[in-house]
């Protein structure tokens, strides 16, 4: 069975070339947190795997260490991830839409558990989520006011007026 | 460098990943540490941040809207409310109760997909 050298041994003791070293996998030397599952549920890269690009994701399998010929391999992912686009945006709702939709969009609010509903910016509303409710309800509402006013709306709780330094536009709200 | 082969696959192992390390961060707190400890609830919007991340890279690689399915949805408005709010706009009793109680249902839904596209 083939020794993890690299993990234990300076290079001078295990004949790798300084190249060789620096090509070599090092997701092994990645911070040991116990009980993190990928590092004792999940199968760690080879021994001797060669790097491809530093890890960077929480998932070892997904990092991008290449292994050499003839060893196998598990993995599904190759060596860069590919970039995010984000959804286009629409632009934030005006006080006037808003308050023109305000009995739509009080009992589209209740329906998700949400009273209170006040104006606080465009595109800024805040509201009193129920204590059997979440940040899924809020989202949800949130995705359901923009669907209705075709225009960009987040709702923000009015459990952080407690917080200090809130933003004025949400301590100022203004009720529908 | 060559392209991600599996880019659905890799979206869902860095998911579970990133949900592991949310439910070792939840065993370790309770709602004392979290409302005291302020580093304790910035990782955990971290990890939230890079979990909504991945929602979308889940959906890019399986062709779909983000906000076409209610799960990959609330994730992804998830890293927005926490990515683009200010800390002191945040309610963060919602964050609280929120990792508390729809952890283990995200985990499923990512266990179950990982299993029907292998």
């Amino acid at each position: 069975m083939a020794e993890h050298a690299f993990a234990s041994a300076p290079a001078w003791r295990t004949g790798i070339s300084a190249q060789e070293e620096t090509d070599r996998c090092s997701c092994d030397l990645l911070p040991q947190i116990p009980g993190l599952s990928w590092r004792t549920g999940a199968t760690p890269c080879a021994p001797g795997s060669l790097r491809t690009e530093r890890p960077r994701g929480a998932h070892p399998d997904a990092h991008g260490c290449r292994r050499p010929a003839g060893m196998a391999d598990g993995r599904y992912t190759g060596a860069v991830s590919q970039p995010l686009a984000e959804p286009p945006h629409l632009p934030p709702a005006t006080e006037q839409q808003v308050r023109s939709h305000a009995v739509q969009l009080v009992t589209l609010a209740a329906r998700h558990g949400i009273t209170h509903l006040a104006y606080a910016s465009p595109g800024r509303l805040r509201g009193h989520i129920a204590d059997d409710r979440d940040l899924f309800d809020m989202f949800e509402f949130q995705r359901a006011a923009t669907t209705l006013l075709g225009a960009d709306i987040a709702l923000y709780s009015d459990g952080a007026l407690g917080n200090d330094h809130v933003s004025p536009d949400l301590a100022a709200a203004t009720a529908l | 460098m060559s392209p991600d082969a599996r880019p659905d696959r890799h979206a869902l192992l860095e998911l579970q990943a990133l949900l592991a390390q949310i439910a070792v961060l939840r065993s370790e707190g309770d709602a004392d540490r979290f409302t005291a400890d302020d580093r304790y609830r910035w990782v955990l919007h971290r990890l939230w941040i890079a979990a909504g991340n991945e929602a979308l890279a889940w959906t890019q690689a399986t062709g779909q809207p983000v906000r076409a399915d209610r799960t990959w949805a609330n994730l992804y408005d998830l890293r927005n409310h926490l990515a683009h709010s200010r800390l002191s706009d945040i309610d963060e009793s919602l964050v609280r109760r929120f990792t508390w109680a729809r952890l283990d249902t995200l985990q499923a839904t990512t266990r179950h997909h990982l299993q029907t596209r292998p």
